[in-house]
């Protein structure tokens, strides 16, 4: 059999199951709740799975594993850390979060602090945000697409609308069951890759020591070169200098303690336990899944040191599994990363649609709006949202792990404060919040909009040195603190 | 050299810089949440 009719079987399996999967949360979507988070009904396995499934996205699969092809351990340093600090964050929040009813994040803004403008501004956010962020799901499902079925990439991301579109269109209840097969492909594919890597490599001690003589390009042409010894150099012998590595904590890190994809996952568990739970034994997984990405980067660099007819790191891990991996575990390991593109991009897509249909259009125009007309204004705006990143992506990013980061900076200087502040300290007020949420994002943003601070790392990558989430979140916290203490005696506080 | 002082061919630095508040903050989560759940069942009592 050729590879391409191997390939071809392995995406239509996936597609069934897909499909089988899927089509039971349009029959049980009746309400709201039901659309966005599952009537808060889901138990551990199936929480797990959609947590896992929306974490574990086409930036941790395959930015993160070339990433580390071109920088080592740094890239660890740079994203891996942060996200688990960003975890515990969660663990902490979900605690008290849990004891709000609420369907979406912004929600949280309108209950505790009482005010409309916070929550509908909060929608706008992650509208926003999430636009572009999908646009990284849906390039790394292209590239793999491109692999799979040969075709151009042009071509290749329109096919993901078969699967982010039916799959979201069902609500959490489909997302979340898909969730549990894409789960299952991820660390699977993961585990996998990662011991067929292994296998080729003569133990841990002479993988690091035959990576510390690494000293070629990165990419065949890209005129990126590893200095010696910077793959297991903590800051890639200064190719990632501290500076850096500490502020993208701010971005990644505080970024996911913030997520709105995430902080609403503790709504959808079943009760406090599960929601709990849900956090940690997700993150143990994943130190697993991490630790094979690593031996998938840096071993794929000891066995092929440069890589050869591609454009960008993203597209590393693919071109390793077409050199190296048998055509049988080659198609399933690339099922394996569009199942991390899907599921992290149809959760992506139905937190867009509750920021424009929940937090701005019922939130300010229409909050009496019948059940049946809102569902269907948000499946419309899961396709119009879905569309947005489908052009953007035609022009997509150069690296999605420096992309990602910066999104989930916009997320950190915004909404951590006033969501942490509202949850932990009784003391904070609409003002605080309102402050906290504008400065932040006004600090932050000309950052964004002129590029302060961005640089090229590598002839093939170029991030900020000073991540904008951290002067962000920095004016964020003492505004948030000055004001509230500010309008104690103004009617503001309010009992927790 | 720093690469010198190493431990499985992985420079002593990266141990610490990298691999230990990998394992930490991975544990972390897990660890916290076992605690607030203990707590509460202590409450619940």
């Amino acid at each position: 059999m050729t590879k391409s009719l191997v390939y071809m079987c392995y995406f239509v399996l996936y597609t069934f199951f897909i499909l089988w999967f899927g089509k039971s949360g349009f029959n049980k979507t009746r309400s709201t709740r039901d659309f966005y988070i599952a009537n808060g009904s889901l138990g551990l396995f199936t929480s797990i799975s959609t947590f896992g499934g929306t974490w574990f996205s086409a930036a941790s699969m395959l930015g993160l594993t070339g990433s580390i092809y071109a920088f080592g351990y740094s890239a660890i340093l740079y994203s891996v850390i942060g996200w688990f600090f960003g975890a515990f964050l969660i663990v902490l929040l979900a605690n008290k979060f849990k004891e709000y009813s609420i369907v979406t994040m912004p929600e949280f803004f309108k209950i505790r602090y009482g005010s409309t403008f916070l929550q509908a501004a909060g929608g706008l956010v992650i509208v926003i945000g999430y636009v572009f962020y999908i646009v990284i799901q849906i390039k790394g499902f292209g590239i793999i697409m491109t692999k799979l079925l040969d075709i151009p990439y042009s071509l290749a991301i329109f096919l993901v609308y078969l699967f982010i579109l039916y799959t979201t269109f069902g609500g959490l209840y489909s997302v979340a069951r898909t969730d549990i097969i894409n789960f299952l492909l991820i660390v699977f594919g993961s585990l996998l890759s990662g011991f067929i890597i292994w296998s080729k490599l003569d133990g841990l001690q002479q993988m690091h020591l035959q990576a510390a003589v690494i000293d070629t390009e990165v990419i065949k042409n890209s005129g990126f070169y590893t200095i010696k010894g910077g793959l297991l150099d903590p800051f890639a012998k200064g190719l990632q200098p501290p500076i850096l590595l500490i502020s993208s904590f701010f971005g990644w890190g505080l970024g996911l303690a913030a997520n709105p994809q995430y902080a609403i996952r503790i709504s959808s568990a079943r009760d406090k336990k599960t929601a709990l739970n849900m956090v940690g034994i997700t993150i143990l997984i994943l130190i697993l899944v991490y630790f094979s990405n690593l031996i998938i980067g840096l071993g794929s660099r000891i066995l092929v040191p440069t890589a050869v007819g591609i454009n960008s790191i993203d597209e590393i891990f693919p071109y390793i599994i077409d050199t190296i991996f048998s055509t049988h575990y080659g198609g399933l390991i690339l099922i394996s990363i569009i199942a991390a593109a899907i599921s992290s991009a149809n959760s992506q897509l139905l937190i867009l649609a509750s920021g424009f249909c929940n937090d701005i259009y019922k939130n300010l125009f229409n909050p009496s709006i019948n059940d049946e007309k809102f569902l269907n204004l948000n499946r419309f705006f899961v396709g119009l949202g879905g569309t947005t990143s489908l052009l953007l992506a035609l022009n997509p990013p150069a690296s999605l792990l420096i992309f990602g980061a910066k999104i989930w900076g916009v997320f950190a200087a915004v909404f951590l404060i006033p969501l942490y502040g509202g949850v932990f300290w009784s003391k904070a007020t609409k003002a605080g919040a309102l402050a906290a949420f504008i400065g932040g994002l006004v600090t932050s943003l000309p950052f964004y909009i002129a590029k302060v601070g961005y640089k090229a790392i590598t002839p093939i990558t170029t991030d900020y040195v000073v991540n904008p989430a951290l002067p962000g979140v920095i004016a964020s916290l003492i505004l948030f603190i000055l004001v509230s203490l500010l309008t104690q005696n103004r009617g503001g506080r309010m009992q927790l | 050299m720093v690469a010198d002082y190493s431990w499985l061919g992985l420079p002593l630095k990266t141990w610490f810089i990298v691999i230990i508040p990998w394992i930490v903050t991975g544990i972390l989560p897990f660890a916290a949440a076992q605690i607030i759940i203990r707590k509460q069942k202590k409450v619940m009592r």
